[in-house]
């Protein structure tokens, strides 16, 4: 089993994020956090920048100099119709935002792309106008850190290897996390019990499910290295409110 | 469906490395074409990173052309193949006959490894999905970083599968979709309700296609050789270079060749006039004539692709088939009605 099409809209706070790089126009996930507000990982809105600093063997290193200044963010709403699963119906819409990475992002990489280290790969995108209640809704933060062995679902719109399509379905996996590398400021490694068959969700938000719904632990990082991994949002929170704050303070009517 | 970037005469460079006679590019599953860069180079690629705007089909003039998935169950879990199709009735949608039955193996009386596509290997049923692109206003189109994001709306439907009956395409390989030989690749998908809202059918044409016409091919497969179906209505345009002789079965799209005098390190040098060609995902979809009256008339499905050394598009001849389509649409009114 792959990526299962969210067609009951569960976890309609998960949008499409784009943003135009010099050598490249990324395709990602990202997480509404409120209707303003998308958070998304670092990698997927700021370039690999070759000169590294000659630490730690580091070929590639993305920081926030030089990010992309805007984003676009894509929605998918589905209409189921009728009683068959696959009859439904879909509307996307597409929003624009300004970009801003953590302050502290940093990722090496060595030559073959592996992860050494990565830091706060993270970014909000401050869209220009709010989503429509159907379009996103709002994902809260969790309020425990992630734990080893938890089971958490990563949600995302990108590539599905199973049927072989990269369109912007939105589709999400069960994962389990199966370490926590604490030296690394939050980085979770995970793995999916069918294998790593849905991989183009990096931005996407994982999810702790709770009665109430889903709630956000973290930001996935599937394109970086081998292997799954995301980021951690427990230790991020200071800067998440601060940025909810002020996403909130520049949505009020003048 | 790989497009040129403008309407002018524009000149590619097309490097000629080895023989590499018949290279898959055709409908995919999921043993589609072998592609061994790594996840994220793939990923990063995106398939939507250098294509212009303008060959998304966002006036919806080609809105007969729809997505169609056939689901197999198989020992290994799912199988999907993702193709194209097109909307003759609103309840009948003709795509190839290969992107709804799956091989199966079947020795040659010599005893050789074959595989083939006939009657007895289709899903039962498959989905068809209607795609309309949003009109944007300048300022909105403006803020779209990525083709792909463009805001469209669409309806899925279901529907059951039936084939040509003398569907048979022959494979050497699982993979590889380097055809021996192949007959009526076409198939049909009766869905179960009649398509929501106006979604303008094809219509059949009055005559066969002839070498030298141009057409417009619409698919909602990748928009570079290599990359996975991008699942976004595209369009491009081409020239019919052969039709098969006979029966007209089959016709052939591509641009001359011009062999350049030069060489670069010590490789000859091929030139093409830019054209559009059949990727992974555009099988089962439409190629139109564009009639005297400014209508669309439905030629081909497209059936397959070859790329180095000769890189040519194939369609199934729509006119060749005329009796049996003539006949499903009959059966699709009579069934039909309304739902």
């Amino acid at each position: 089993m792959g990526g299962e099409k969210d067609i009951h809209n569960r976890y309609r706070g998960t949008v499409s994020v784009s943003a135009r790089l010099p050598e490249e126009v990324t395709n990602c996930s990202g997480a509404v956090i409120s209707r303003t507000l998308i958070l998304t990982a670092g990698h997927c809105v700021c370039p690999r920048l070759k000169a590294a600093p000659p630490e730690e063997g580091a070929a590639v290193m993305i920081d926030a100099s030089e990010c992309a200044g805007r984003a676009s963010v894509g929605t998918i709403v589905y209409k189921a119709r009728g009683g068959d699963e696959d009859a439904v119906g879909f509307s996307t819409q597409v929003y624009g935002g300004v970009i801003r990475p953590h302050p502290e992002l940093k990722v090496l990489l060595d030559g073959q792309g592996g992860v050494i280290s990565s830091r706060a790969d993270l970014a909000v995108i401050v869209l220009d106008r709010p989503l429509q209640e159907q379009e996103g809704r709002s994902i809260p933060l969790a309020d425990e850190a992630v734990q080893p062995g938890e089971l958490l679902v990563i949600v995302g719109h990108g590539y599905d290897e199973v049927a072989n399509v990269y369109d912007r379905e939105r589709r999400f996996s069960r994962n389990q996390v199966s370490r926590i590398l604490e030296a690394q400021e939050g980085r979770v490694l995970i793995r999916q019990p069918e294998g790593h068959l849905y991989r183009g969700d990096s931005g996407g938000p994982c999810l702790r499910e709770l009665r109430q719904g889903p709630v956000l632990v973290g930001i996935s990082s599937r394109w970086l290295g081998q292997g799954g991994s995301f980021t951690s949002t427990h230790g991020y929170r200071k800067w998440l409110s601060a940025e909810l704050e002020r996403a909130d303070r520049l949505a009020l009517p003048q | 469906m790989e497009a040129p970037s403008s309407n002018r005469l524009h000149l590619r460079f097309v490097l000629v490395v080895a023989a590499v006679a018949g290279m898959f590019v055709g409908c995919v599953g999921t043993a589609g074409t072998p592609d061994n860069r790594s996840l994220s180079d793939r990923a990063r690629g995106g398939g939507y990173s250098v294509v212009s705007e303008s060959i998304l089909d966002t006036a919806n003039r080609y809105q007969a052309a729809v997505k169609v998935v056939a689901r197999f169950k198989g020992k290994a879990g799912t199988l999907f193949h993702t193709c194209s199709g097109v909307v003759v009735h609103d309840r009948l949608v003709m795509t190839a006959g290969h992107c709804v039955c799956r091989r199966r193996k079947a020795p040659s009386p010599e005893g050789e490894e074959r595989f083939v596509v006939d009657q007895s290997t289709c899903a039962r049923r498959a989905s068809v999905q209607t795609f309309f692109f949003k009109t944007l206003d300048e300022e909105e189109q403006e803020r779209i970083t990525n083709p792909a994001q463009w805001p469209t709306s669409g309806e899925v439907y279901v529907g059951e599968v039936r084939p040509n009956p003398q569907l048979m395409v022959v494979y050497t390989s699982e993979t590889n979709n380097h055809e021996l030989a192949s007959n009526a690749d076409l198939a049909f998908i009766f869905l179960d309700v009649s398509l929501k809202g106006k979604v303008d059918s094809a219509r059949l044409p009055r005559e066969q296609i002839k070498v030298n016409e141009p057409i417009r091919m619409v698919g909602f497969g990748a928009t570079k050789p290599g990359e996975p179906p991008a699942g976004i209505r595209r369009v491009g345009a081409n020239t019919v270079v052969s039709v098969e002789e006979g029966a007209g079965r089959i016709f052939r799209v591509t641009k001359p060749l011009l062999i350049q005098p030069a060489f670069v390190q010590g490789e000859p040098l091929f030139m093409r006039e830019d054209g559009s060609y059949v990727l992974a995902g555009d099988s089962g979809g439409p190629s139109f004539r564009e009639e005297e009256d400014g209508t669309f008339s439905l030629v081909g499905i497209a059936k397959t692709a070859y790329n180095l050394p000769v890189e040519y598009s194939e369609y199934t001849s729509t006119y060749a088939y005329r009796d049996w389509i003539v006949r499903e649409i009959e059966g699709a009114r009579k069934r039909g009605g309304t739902d």
